[in-house]
């Protein structure tokens, strides 16, 4: 396993909750010495977060901007661009989305979960990856539903989907800079998100029933593989790890 | 300076753009939820473009705590919010931010 060299940089899109607060908790256990923290509107989680690792030694930017609009992502860039020269590891983690049919996703709701979940990706892409030196490393999170059907999953699946294409094109993009961008395509985790999806119960035990391992996925098991991405795997860029348990192979 | 009137009007162009009505449908007294079909996510995409058109944020899920006040004044539970949360008290929280003293 490869270890990190003293001050590191890493901005963790939606990284105050969930998978991404996981992915900067581990992180910050491993060497990161700045984390640039990216939320939309649930203060108290950056907050507690960032008191978490700063009682630790590490340094935590919070940052409150709206990924789902270009002007905040440009506003975000600039406030980034003022406080480090350099980003090490860049992780998209945000999703925003209705979970309904895609037959009655209406335009307003398909624009806003591209905005969000895969057009940010893209942006905050092109507006850092100059403070991002050789060795550096981008990881999207996916999910399972990109790849195959999920009821009630369309508009998040699509944009999820667009979301691989996009980490495949910037990886041969960016590999002249020897940046690498890789994704990982989580299958469905335990946890806060899950009460959102409709018939929830149901759909855990369905999963459940065909996932080999016998488990649903936490955001720690995600963690792992985004740090291997960022800082192993030195010759791997526009792929993606499928993380489901071995669902996806029954 | 917006004016109470054109604030109102804005924020009922805004609500039938993203939820692609004419505007002439979207009355002050439209229920989102139960007049005008939207979801949580209408109410998301309308508090951004809120935002935008705006320039002000929304601050810590201040969407549910205005949710949250409507039915402390109504003395009605939670799940009765559909019934009162109209374009008209959006337009109301909008006017609250920017002329306070209204
Ligand atoms: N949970 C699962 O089962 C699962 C499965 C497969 C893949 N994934 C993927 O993993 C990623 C994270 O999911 P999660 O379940 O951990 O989500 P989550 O718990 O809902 O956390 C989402 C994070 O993104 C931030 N965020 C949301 N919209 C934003 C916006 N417009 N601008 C800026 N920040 C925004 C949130 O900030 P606030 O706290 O301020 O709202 C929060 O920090 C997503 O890409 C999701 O698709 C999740």
């Amino acid at each position: 396993m490869s270890t990190m060299r003293p001050e590191r940089t890493a901005v963790i899109l939606g990284g105050s909750r969930g998978v991404g607060r996981a992915i900067a908790r581990y992180l910050a256990e491993r060497g990161v010495t700045h984390l640039f923290i990216v939320f939309l509107e649930q203060v108290e989680a950056a907050e507690s977060l960032t008191r978490e690792l700063e009682s630790c030694g590490v340094k935590v930017t919070s940052l409150q901007y709206n990924l789902g609009v270009a002007e905040d992502i440009q506003t975000m860039a600039e406030r980034i661009r003022k406080l480090t020269s350099q980003i090490d590891y860049l992780v998209h983690c945000v999703a925003l989305t209705t979970f309904k049919p895609l037959m009655r996703v209406r335009p307003n709701q398909w624009d806003l979960t591209m905005a969000v979940s895969t057009r940010s990706f893209v942006h905050v892409v092109q507006q850092l990856s100059d403070l991002m030196p050789r060795g550096s490393s981008v990881v999207a999170i996916s999910s399972t539903g990109s790849q195959r059907f999920n009821a009630n999953y369309g508009a998040l699946g699509v944009s999820k989907s667009a979301l691989e294409s996009a980490v495949r094109y910037l990886a041969v993009e960016l590999a002249g800079k020897e940046i690498r961008v890789n994704g990982v395509i989580s299958g469905l985790l335990g946890g806060a998100s899950l009460p959102l999806f409709p018939e929830i119960q149901e759909v855990v035990k369905q999963t459940l029933e065909r996932t080999p391992s016998g488990r649903l996925g936490t955001p720690d098991d995600i963690a792992e593989a985004v740090y291997f991405l960022l800082t192993g795997a030195s010759w791997m860029t526009g792929q993606h790890l499928i993380l489901d348990g071995g669902f996806c192979l029954t | 300076m917006w004016k109470k009137e054109e604030i109102e009007e804005e924020v009922r162009h805004i609500v039938a753009k993203s939820l692609l009505l004419k505007p002439e449908l979207v009355l002050l007294s439209s229920r989102f939820f139960l007049d005008l079909e939207a979801e949580s996510i209408d109410i998301l995409d309308i508090r951004f473009a809120i935002e935008s058109t705006f320039g002000f944020k929304f601050q810590n899920d201040e969407i549910r705590e205005l949710l949250q006040v409507l039915a402390n004044e109504h003395q009605v539970t939670e799940k009765d919010i559909p019934e009162l949360f109209t374009v008209g008290r959006m337009a109301d929280f909008v006017v609250y931010k920017l002329i306070p003293s209204s």
